[in-house]
């Protein structure tokens, strides 16, 4: 089918009643997440992956990811309003959105995140959609040797970005390559670190293993300080940036886009990252880099415009390589497998009508959040009021019925509980579960390769070197992390993750 | 604790980590690379991790604290007190969903960790609690069909 047959495939599978519904739900729950602090895009899209498997996969899959670009336009509110970052994605947009709501105006702040998350993600959507046949033709060339050196790279990365100790990001991504191994070996099907147990024969599931770090982890950590929100109390007027507003916003919103789109396509890149550096180089760029952290509005239309990009970034090698890039793409990797669907290049081939409705469904789901996120700011300031000691037992029963409802196991349930004090200490000694997750989710996949690459070779593993697409992948993870190891690179690195930490 | 000394001792768990997985791959058979074994890949990961761990440990002996580090302690005991009480309701949950059913015993797990966070009056707890309890129901057992057992009681 060509462009056009496709187009208009998405477009019908998008426009469908059902589907515009599930992108309504996906997207509002999205932004009521961004809003809240204390559960992320990954803790809600774990707890509605198993309600989305009564859906057809279309739909299942444009809820979740509704809810996944949702959360990057609704984090930037709390951010602007209290200071406080719904998502580690919004971080930077506090530093010159909260000053500039200290200053007056807190409407341009809201208007100019709005927007520029509207434009980012509009135009992120549209370059998804023109690099993904181009490149799942590339991909149909790749066997088992390249998508192994493909993870390991995407493995190396991640940990290389991930903030603090690299050694630490390296040991969470073994531990979760090792956990993803306990359970029934696929090949000789004999049960690997089971201990007799037999709900463990399946392997640990997914969904206890995100609810627990990402959920629970985080509201045992966020308890331990009384989270008290100064909500901003005036009514907010002018949400429409001005003339000079847009002028100033402008290069930034399509730096922030193109920056945001490429971060996004890269492993452990993703939505924070792309924020982060999109903030360092508007500073960088700027004629009164004196003003940012000081209220500039470039602070907040670039980092905003990346975080939301990167989202559809993040779907390309999601999409046409079957590779996740953080946890809410292994998630919904997760949520397609469930479905009997394999991403991959043959995933646009076989199942187009997923693709092309989930892709077309993200500029119907755009122009949703703008509306939500404009006009019904007031909405989400009476939702900012909340108080944490109300919402967290809540967050917590949503987590148990999340993990229980997956099979109706208690069992499950307590893996979830385990994984979530796991996850507390691990925060304690500073090790992020990010990469565990991805590894937990890539380790099936990457064993896989692996075994296959070896029977291919007779034993040899020269057959990664002698190929040259995954020779010319592991030579880069090589140098990656042989960089990590010299002094000027290293502190390169600690600039660009934030040696000192972000949230989440 | 300091923080360095703690490193050292995190490297070296995760050395016994990966010398523990190292014998249980051992155990279930490593094959050859023309044929990897159950045991091949978790034995690599065994190997990685005793690896890494060692690394972890030298590279924090080599490395010195500053003296924000050593200040900064990583579990304060005041601090844990609402943790623990939330942990004892999240392992008490499952035992009570077996016994009460669904409504009574989210009712209990609302009602003790309100009550345990902040003080407040008894009604205004029991009606949140009720009220949070019901609409649960109403959402996940009855919209959404989440088989919840029923309890000795039989209800919800």
């Amino acid at each position: 089918m060509g462009f056009l047959e496709n187009f208009a495939l998405g477009w019908n599978t998008a426009f469908n009643l059902a589907n515009l519904s599930y992108c309504f739900i996906g997207v509002f729950i999205g932004t009521l997440i961004g809003v809240l602090p204390g559960i992320g895009p990954a803790g809600a899209v774990a707890l509605l992956l198993p309600l989305s498997f009564g859906l057809n996969p279309t739909s299942a899959i444009i809820l979740l990811a509704g809810i996944y670009y949702g959360s990057q336009y609704g984090g930037s509110t709390t951010s602007i309003l209290v200071n406080i970052p719904g998502e580690s994605s919004s971080v930077v947009t506090a530093l010159d959105g909260y000053r500039m709501a200290q200053q007056g105006r807190p409407g341009p702040a809201l208007g100019i995140a709005a927007f520029g998350s509207f434009i980012a993600g509009t135009l992120g959507t549209i370059l998804l959609m023109f690099l993904a046949a181009p490149l799942s033709n590339i991909a149909f060339e790749f066997g088992p040797p390249e998508y192994a050196a493909l993870m390991i790279f995407g493995l190396t990365i991640l940990t290389y970005l991930a903030h603090g100790s690299m050694i630490k990001a390296i040991l969470m991504a073994i531990l979760g390559i090792v956990l993803s191994q306990i359970g029934a070996d696929l090949i000789t099907g004999r049960n690997r670190f089971t201990f007799g147990m037999a709900e463990l024969e399946d392997g640990v599931g997914l969904i206890p293993v995100v609810m627990g770090l990402f959920g629970i982890a985080e509201v045992l950590n966020n308890l331990e300080e009384s989270v008290r929100l100064d909500v901003f109390q005036k009514k907010i007027k002018g949400l429409f940036p001005t003339l000079q507003d847009w002028k100033d916003s402008a290069l930034p919103i399509i730096r922030g886009t193109f920056l945001g789109f490429f971060l996004g396509i890269l492993p452990g890149g993703g939505a924070v990252l792309s924020s982060f550096v999109s903030y360092g180089m508007e500073k960088k760029l700027s004629r009164h880099p004196e003003k940012f952290g000081k209220g500039a509005i470039e602070g907040v239309a670039g980092p905003e415009s990346a975080n939301n990009s990167a989202t559809a970034g993040g779907f390309v090698p999601l999409f046409i390589l079957g590779i996740p890039t953080n946890a809410v793409m292994a998630l919904i990797l997760g949520a397609l497998m469930i479905h009997n669907l394999q991403p991959g290049p043959m995933l646009l081939k076989q199942h187009p009508h997923v693709f092309w409705g989930t892709v077309l469904s993200m500029y119907i789901g755009n122009v949703m959040l703008l509306v939500l996120n404009l006009p019904l700011i007031g909405l989400w300031i009476k939702v900012l009021k909340i108080p944490y000691r109300i919402l967290f037992p809540f967050i917590f029963l949503f987590c148990i019925i999340g993990s229980y409802s997956m099979s109706n196991s208690i069992f499950d349930v307590y893996v979830m509980l385990i994984f979530g004090i796991v996850g507390y200490v691990f925060r304690k000694f500073d090790y992020e579960p990010a990469p565990l997750v991805l590894a937990f989710i890539l380790g099936p996949l990457l064993e896989n390769a692996l075994r296959q690459s070896l029977l291919m070779s007779q034993g040899s593993f020269g057959i990664f070197f002698s190929r040259p697409f995954s020779a010319a992948t592991l030579t880069v993870t090589f140098l990656v992390l042989l960089s990590s190891l010299l002094p000027a690179w290293k502190k390169r690195r600690e600039v660009i993750t934030g040696k000192e930490g972000r949230a989440g | 604790m300091r923080k360095k000394t703690s490193r050292q001792i995190e490297g070296l768990v995760w050395t016994g980590l990966g010398v523990a997985l190292c014998i249980g791959a051992f155990r279930l058979g490593l094959g050859t690379f023309q044929s990897p074994g159950t045991g091949f890949a978790s034995f690599l990961g065994g190997v990685l991790l005793g690896v890494f761990g060692l690394i972890l440990t030298v590279y924090s002996r080599l490395e010195k604290s500053s003296p924000a580090e050593k200040a900064r302690g990583i579990f304060s005991p005041e601090k844990l007190k609402q943790p623990l009480l939330a942990l004892l309701a999240l392992f008490s949950f499952p035992f009570l969903l077996k016994i009460f059913g669904f409504i009574l015993s989210t009712f209990l797990f609302l009602f003790f960790l309100f009550k345990a966070m902040e003080p407040r009056k008894w009604f205004t707890l029991v009606v949140i609690s009720l009220a949070g309890s019901l609409a649960c129901y109403l959402v996940f057992q009855v919209w959404l069909r989440v088989s919840f057992p029923k309890g000795i009681l039989g209800i919800g």
